[in-house]
């Protein structure tokens, strides 16, 4: 298939004094899905809008396939785009909608059926030919949407938010069948969301963003795992913050004194002496009275509050100094659930445990 | 069951008396001034001759369609509503487009300088346009001081000077009626359509205007009922070389006294009128379609 790798090389955009976009480096491969993820106005849309061609970046290059595409008009950049509202036109049926741009790209009559039926069969919507969008469902129009993006064989797929209407099953239905297409057709593809979730469970690898600019871009487990920032941290799943001062390296990494006068050594961290700096832990590292204490870093604490989700419970315990560590257990393994009020061993490895400065 | 329907049932009924009340009066006007003196006109063409003994016929319809001169005013009354909102429509949709998607501070001016002339009297509106193209006009002036022409050349009194007066007053309808279409129809359509691989006219012409067909539709039956109905406009703008069917019926009514002669050309003009937008509006909502 034809797959054209993209970059954007230090790309800029303002809206009048508003910095939308500043100072993007990013690198998509051919063939590689890469989400975009970020909060709210942090310019993920803008990014996408610069790669399609519907917005023209004020600094910085855009490269399709290698090549500048910053001067080159959206209906000559061979894209395929999902937007937000899916965007579908209402005047015309779903069969129409899909052919579109094959009609614009002056295909014979008889190669656009083919090719219009072959992606409705491709995104299962066989017998749908003569609707209207205003007559199908929502996760029908993000079907259509999606087939009339890929139907003219695009060099690069975008997506802006485009589960952001559907109920959260449906969602989770779309993002497997939105990955398993993807991959068979082998498309570059850039996916904007404001979902971790989403972008946890799509992407080749995780561009976070805040403010208009990158703050980490790596694998799903890296951005997850290690996290490079508090932001990062912050923005995806749950994390136990522990605010400290960093007192210099020791044996086991940087020594970190904790608010309630503990000591902790973190590997492969660096501070400089004396800076404050935030320890985080995902809940799902802690284990509840550890079978096996050897190698744990370990704090005493009372269970102060449970929050039960059916597959996994959430332990809010509060431990020496007043602290209140969140622990994730998953349940239906055997082990005893500790009551409210319990006294419980909290325990984790100190290789999980991740560093930087505080916010 | 039982108990519950009449519950269920009462504020329907309430709701429905509401209704009713509310409509009443716009209802009892538009049959007062609208439905009355139609039905009391439709009688009146069936009549051979008012004053007199009540004898039905269609006796003035066939005078019309023998009558070469009102045929020939008839014609050019369509023929001038035609042309303005053809006109109208073509000068308006940029206009439209503009008020409905720049974000400029100048769409203000561009709409004030659009309602203008509906808030300027005809009579004001009409003295601006012989001061420009009278014989002694500003126009004439310039060409005569230019050496351009030897002799005042008559902009006047033409068809197409009352096309021009017509249109300065009606493009309003046009371009509030799209502009109000416009305003609804997202612009993700339009990057739909470019990202699609359509060119900016392309898609234009495959997605906007279709969508925006109902406005143009709307305004045009504003502009063209008005210029059908027109008659101070074409009387002075035309300076009596331009008559058209509301001035004919005036002639019939008030100088001929054929009071069923006027009434059936009158109601000639209206069914005319009426079948001609019909047709119109089903040949749009055909090609909309596509
Ligand atoms: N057309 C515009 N005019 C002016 N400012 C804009 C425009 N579009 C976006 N902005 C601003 O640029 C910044 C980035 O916007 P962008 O739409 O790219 O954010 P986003 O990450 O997509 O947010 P969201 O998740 O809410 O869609 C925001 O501060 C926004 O207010
Ligand atoms: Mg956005």
């Amino acid at each position: 298939m034809n797959a054209k790798g993209v970059a954007l090389l230090g790309v800029a955009k303002w809206y009048g004094k508003v910095p939308a976009v500043q100072g993007v480096d990013l690198e998509v491969a051919p063939g590689e899905m890469v989400s975009l993820l970020g909060p709210s106005g942090c310019g993920k849309t803008t990014t996408l809008r610069m790669i399609a061609g519907l917005e023209v970046p004020d600094a910085g290059e855009i490269r399709i396939g290698g090549t500048r595409a910053n001067e080159v008009p959206p209906w000559r950049r061979n894209i395929g785009m999902v937007f937000q509202n899916y965007a579908l036109f209402p005047h015309k049926t779903v069969a129409e909608n899909i052919g579109y741009g094959l009609v614009m790209r002056r295909r014979p009559r008889a190669e656009i059926a083919t090719r219009v039926a072959d992606a409705m069969r491709q995104v299962r919507l066989e017998g749908l030919e003569d609707r209207i969008p205003s007559q199908l469902s929502g996760g029908q129009r993000q079907r259509v949407a999606l087939a009339r993006a890929l139907v003219t064989r695009p060099d690069v797929l975008l997506f802006d938010e485009p589960l952001a209407a559907l109920d959260r099953k449906l969602r989770e239905q779309m993002q497997v069948e939105i990955r398993l297409l993807q991959r068979e057709v082998g498309i570059t593809t850039i996916f904007v969301t404001h979902d971790q979730d989403e972008a946890l469970t799509l992407s080749d690898r995780i561009v976070v963003m805040e403010e208009g600019r990158i703050v980490q871009a790596g694998t799903p487990d890296e951005i997850y795992e290690r996290p490079r920032s508090h932001f990062v941290s912050d923005f995806i799943g749950m994390m136990n913050a522990m605010r400290g001062t960093a007192t210099g390296q020791g044996a086991g990494g940087l020594l970190v004194r904790l608010a309630g006068g503990r000591e902790l050594a973190v590997p492969e961290a660096a501070a400089a002496t004396g800076s404050a700096v935030e320890i985080m832990l995902r809940p799902e590292k802690v284990q509840v009275n550890p079978p096996q204490a050897e190698g744990l870093v370990l704090a005493q604490g009372r269970v102060a509050h449970i929050v039960y989700l059916g597959a996994v419970t959430y332990l809010h315990v509060t431990v020496e100094g007043g602290a209140t560590m969140l622990a994730m257990q998953a349940n239906g393994q055997g082990m005893p659930a500790p009551r409210l009020g319990d006294a419980v061993t909290l325990g984790w490895r100190a290789a999980d445990m991740v560093c930087f400065a505080a916010p | 069951m039982t108990a519950i329907a009449p519950s269920r049932r009462r504020p329907d009924l309430r709701r429905g008396l509401a209704a009713t009340l509310l409509l009443a009066p716009g209802v009892a006007l538009l049959a007062l001034v609208l439905v009355w003196p139609f039905l009391v006109m439709l009688g009146m063409s069936l009549r051979e001759r008012f004053p007199g003994p009540i004898v039905f016929s269609l006796a003035k319809y066939a005078e019309f369609l023998a009558d070469d001169y009102l045929l020939t005013v008839a014609l050019r009354s369509f023929s001038l509503a035609l042309a303005v909102t053809a006109l109208c429509a073509v000068l308006g949709y940029p206009v439209a487009w503009y008020l409905a998607r720049a974000r400029s501070r100048w769409a203000h001016l561009v709409f004030l300088g659009t309602i203008f002339p509906l808030l300027v009297s005809i009579v004001v509106r009409t003295m601006g346009w012989t001061i420009l193209l009278g014989s002694e006009g500003l126009v004439n002036a310039a060409l005569l001081r230019l050496g351009l022409v030897s002799e005042p050349l008559r902009l006047m009194q033409g068809f197409w000077s009352v096309v021009l007066g017509m249109v300065h007053v009606l493009l309003p309808f046009m371009v509030l009626s799209i502009a109000a279409v416009l305003g609804r129809i997202d612009a993700a359509y339009a990057e739909a359509a470019s990202t699609l691989g359509a060119t900016p006219l392309r898609g234009f012409l495959s997605v906007t205007l279709p969508l925006s067909v109902q406005g143009i539709a709307a305004g045009s039956v504003i502009v063209f009922c008005l210029t059908i109905g027109a008659f101070i406009t074409p009387l002075w703008l035309g300076r009596g070389h331009v008559t058209v069917m509301a001035i004919a019926i005036h002639e019939q009514m008030v100088t001929l006294v054929d009071w069923p002669g006027g009434a059936a050309s009158a109601m000639v003009l209206s069914f005319a009128t009426l079948a001609l937008l019909a047709g119109y509006g089903l040949l749009l909502r055909r090609w909309a379609r596509r």
